[in-house]
């Protein structure tokens, strides 16, 4: 391994198509584990934007939104039978573009092997796109008949697994080599038996020879460019990037130093905590108040004890829970009587608790400054559920609350074949009042000074009642919006259950009543919840009229937390355009909270009533901002991304939906981050 | 690169208002975030400054040359809390490094108990270290080190209240997947490590601290 010339800890060189490859051909190498690669190519008149993500040490998938004569998306995955030993290349094969329509529609096998520690040679076998050269008959064919044919041209509305395709057809033989110059320079010519005959037919291709030829350059700061020339006529370029989601950009962080833990007898002495000589309980109260503060902790409730007191906490800085417990644990330390030794620190939202942290004063003192005291503190901690505390212990200035903010928003809209991507902007204005613990009258406005969602001339054509399609409606028909006016009231009705009712204009598209229970044991990997809506579709307008379509829907959902950074979600109930059905969601949830996730759902309507597509499906990611900045912070940035929204398969979108609401302040999230406890 | 000017914009602020950081203004009113750091000094260095302190440290780092000074903020056993005045600390062993919070490296904690001993008795020795690094997926990381301990005898050392007699250390480690050496400047009359140059790990390099007498 030490002589390969791309090892594994390295990026290889990445494909047109966005994967490792050489120019268009794909190689049998991966990416280390976790990683992501973003890359645009322009070749001739034709453009690619792939994104890659090695799911698992050995499986990378690909996400791409093409231009050839249309916008159009598809999906890779890439296989890696063997990696790359003494004398055995490494071996793979992938599929290219096996949910779409079909156009770049391929399958491989393929080997790799490096020479010294500057060639390196691939060979492969393909089938589809990658057999029109020189192609002969399909050696599998010794398996039955059904290997010898491939349908002809494009599958109509794609989105299904083309299964009935995969590795049918004729194959031909494909080849290349890479060499690598130094460092920044590599060198890289390959057979390719593709013909192009889609591009040929349309006019925007002129392929003359099967020897494509590139060349790399790798930037210092990890940027690749690469100049090519396909075919002998067609010229190209691509810029590469991979990123490490395991790696934020300052590991160590930015924020502000924590108060370190000092001596008890230091603050016998002072007088303000000592209840027979100063304030007593107020004065205690007004300085973990302040002294929080300074921290992005809201105190919300304090419950004094001989030894061991409670601190109820809002947590509005820190995006790794953990950390927001040990900063609270220190303000303790460093403002309560020396005779307090156990600090509970409870976390909550708007006053509804959600879980507790226990730690011990001496634990503290003893470990605050020991090489492995993040988990000396953990064992001696422990994390229990904090259901049942009522307002007990609640300042008297938490509620009622009024907030508002006015900032400016951007509305998406993805995959418009004539737009890849539309977007409005404007200011929006937040605001909510908030009366007692766990209640919340909030309400969202919206205008959108630019923008050019609501040009799109993509209307609905569904066969099924136009819940999601008739989006561009709304962006048309309405100018200042009421996005959301709610009431909201979550609660605990017992240990490890949640519960919240939600009644209003729910989203921009549909008012109703939403009522949903959770539960989820403060130290478990699964939870589980069932919610159950009525909904009603609002005018375009989105101001306070109704249309006349309603629908009751509801799921009943499973969420499952696999330990090793993947977390699985099903939800099984009834859609809104009355269908019945599941959706499964997968997510790689890195530790530091950058996740990257994949769902779909099927239901009741059938693929070719569903419309282009089949089913829906997509992608969700989310980075915590602080992984860009270094500095603590709870915005996330997040997007999910569907190639085609329909109507089959749609949710209802309500505003904090438990699970996400409560997680991470959970036993096993406040574990994860565990390393940041004394940060 | 980016990533380190980054870090550095942070570290040991100048005050100044440049325009990555209205860029980062804008971006916070954008994502509607809570501003977090008020501007001006960090609260809790005022106090310090007020208190009796026999000296200050003045920390450089090296790879850019960014200053900032510190005080003590608290003490436990031979562990001590430097502040920086924007908010940034650094935890010192009886002089060796131990800890950094705030400043962009991810060293937790240490035990460098065995390398200060023989650094300030000035014997020649062999001594294990250990670095716990959070390693940017929020796991603490423990990096274990053999050191070679050696006096190179002694040496006159300009500070900023005079020329000082030393005793300059030498400390080479070395371990699984990085090697470092570590340069301590030890006082012969108060056995107070009065300058070093210190490894803080990959990401910021070399962290130049000395001792400064009139600071206020």
């Amino acid at each position: 391994m030490a002589t390969a010339v791309y090892p594994q800890s390295t990026t290889p060189p990445l494909s047109t198509y966005g994967t490792p490859g050489l120019v268009e051909l794909p190689t049998a190498q991966v990416f280390y584990g976790g990683a992501l690669a973003f890359n645009a190519t322009k070749l001739g008149s034709t453009e690619r934007y792939n994104v890659t993500f090695q799911v698992l040490p050995r499986v990378y998938g690909t996400f791409r939104y093409s231009y050839v004569t249309n916008y159009d998306r598809s999906f890779d995955i890439h296989f890696q039978l063997a990696d790359e030993g003494r004398l055995r290349p490494a071996l793979a094969i992938g599929l290219r573009d096996f949910l779409g329509t079909g156009i770049f529609s391929s399958e491989y096998f393929v080997a790799t092997k490096s020479f010294g520690s500057r060639v390196q040679v691939t060979g492969g076998i393909g089938w589809g796109r990658l057999a029109g050269r020189n192609s002969f008959d399909n050696p599998l064919s010794v398996f039955g008949d059904r290997f010898d044919n491939r349908s002809p041209g494009f599958s109509g509305r794609g989105g299904q697994l083309e299964t009935g395709d995969w590795f049918r057809g004729p194959v031909s033989l494909f080849g290349g080599l890479s060499y690598r110059v130094n460092d920044q320079l590599s060198l890289t010519a390959e057979y390719s038996p593709d013909l192009y005959a889609f591009e040929t037919n349309a006019g925007i291709a002129d392929i003359t020879t099967p020897l494509n030829v590139g060349l790399l350059y790798r930037f210092k700061n990890g940027v690749d460019l690469k100049g090519f020339v396909v075919g002998g006529n067609e010229i190209g370029a691509q810029l590469s990037y991979v990123i490490n989601p395991a790696k934020r950009s300052i590991p160590g962080g930015l924020e502000l130093a924590p108060v370190p833990v000092g001596s008890r007898a230091r603050l016998a002495v002072a007088d303000w905590n000592n209840s027979a000589a100063g304030g007593g309980v107020a004065a205690v109260t007004r300085v973990l108040r302040s002294r929080l503060e300074n921290e992005g902790l809201e105190l919300q409730g304090y419950i004094p004890g001989a030894r061991s007191a409670t601190i109820r906490i809002e947590n509005q800085r820190w995006d790794v829970e953990a950390q927001a417990a040990g900063r609270a644990a220190r303000i303790m330390a460093e403002t309560l009587p020396p005779e307090v030794e156990e600090f509970r620190v409870v976390f909550q939202k708007d006053g509804v608790p959600n879980s507790r942290v226990v730690t011990q004063r001496s634990d503290l003192e003893e470990f605050q400054y020991d090489y492995d005291g993040a988990w000396r503190t953990f064992a001696r901690a422990d994390i229990q559920d904090a259901a049942g505390l009522g307002r007990q212990g609640e300042l008297q200035e938490t509620f009622p609350r009024f907030d508002y903010s006015l900032s400016p928003y951007a509305a998406y809209s993805f995959f418009d074949p004539d737009q890849p991507i539309r977007v409005d902007v404007g200011p929006q204005l937040k605001f909510s009042y908030k009366p007692l613990p766990g209640l919340n009258f909030s309400g969202r406005l919206r205008y959108p000074i630019a923008g050019n969602i609501e040009d799109s001339v993509r209307l609905s054509n569904s066969q099924l009642p136009a819940v999601r399609t008739d989006a561009v409606l709304y962006a048309r028909e309405s100018d200042l919006e009421l996005n959301t006016l709610t009431a909201e009231y979550i609660w605990r009705p017992g240990e490890n259950l949640f519960a919240r009712t939600t009644a209003g204009y729910l989203e921009n598209m549909y008012g109703g009543v939403s009522a949903e229970l959770l539960w989820y044991p403060v130290n478990s990997r699964l939870a589980l919840g069932v919610e159950a809506n009525y909904a009603k579709k609002r005018e375009y307008d989105i101001l306070f009229g109704f249309r006349d379509y309603d629908v009751l829907t509801g799921h009943a959902s499973a969420y499952y937390d696999f330990g090793n950074g993947f977390v699985g979600q099903v939800d099984a109930g009834r859609y809104l355009a009355g269908d019945w059905g599941a959706t499964f969601s997968l997510a790689r949830e890195f530790n530091n909270g950058f996740t990257l996730g994949g769902f779909f759902t099927l239901t009741d309507v059938p693929f070719d009533q569903f419309g282009e597509g089949s089913f829906d499906k997509g992608l969700k990611f989310e980075v915590p901002l602080s992984w860009f900045t270094g500095k603590p912070s709870k915005t996330t940035l997040s997007e999910t991304i569907r190639p085609i929204l329909r109507d089959g398969g749609a949710r209802l979108n309500v505003n904090n939906r438990l699970f996400g609401y409560v997680r991470d302040e959970r036993g096993k999230e406040l574990r994860d981050g565990w390393g940041r406890y004394l940060r | 690169m980016i990533r380190k000017s980054i870090a550095m914009l942070s570290l040991f602020a100048l005050g100044a208002c440049g325009e990555s950081q209205l860029a980062a203004r804008a971006l916070n009113v954008f994502l509607d975030e809570p501003s977090t750091q008020a501007s001006g000094p960090f609260p809790r260095f005022a106090p310090l400054l007020q208190m009796p302190q026999p000296y200050a440290l003045q920390a450089t780092l090296v790879r850019s040359s960014l200053k900032g000074g510190f005080l003590l903020e608290s003490k436990q056993g031979s562990i001590e809390s430097w502040l920086g005045s924007d908010g940034v600390a650094l935890t010192f062993d009886r002089g060796l490094l131990h800890g950094t919070r705030g400043i962009g490296a991810g060293l937790l904690a240490s035990d460098v108990s065995e390398s200060a001993a023989l650094v300030l008795s000035g014997r020649n020795g062999v001594a294990d270290r250990i670095h716990t690094r959070l390693d940017g997926n929020d796991r603490a990381e423990l990096q274990a080190y053999r050191c070679t301990i050696r006096s190179e005898g002694p040496a006159t050392i300009q500070l900023d209240n005079g020329p000082a007699s030393t005793l300059k250390m030498v400390e080479t480690c070395a371990g699984l997947d990085d090697s470092f050496q570590n340069t301590y400047w030890v006082d012969t009359r108060s056995d107070l490590i009065v300058r070093s140059r210190q490894w803080t790990g990959e990401e910021l390099g070399e962290l130049d601290v000395r001792v400064v007498y009139n600071f206020r």
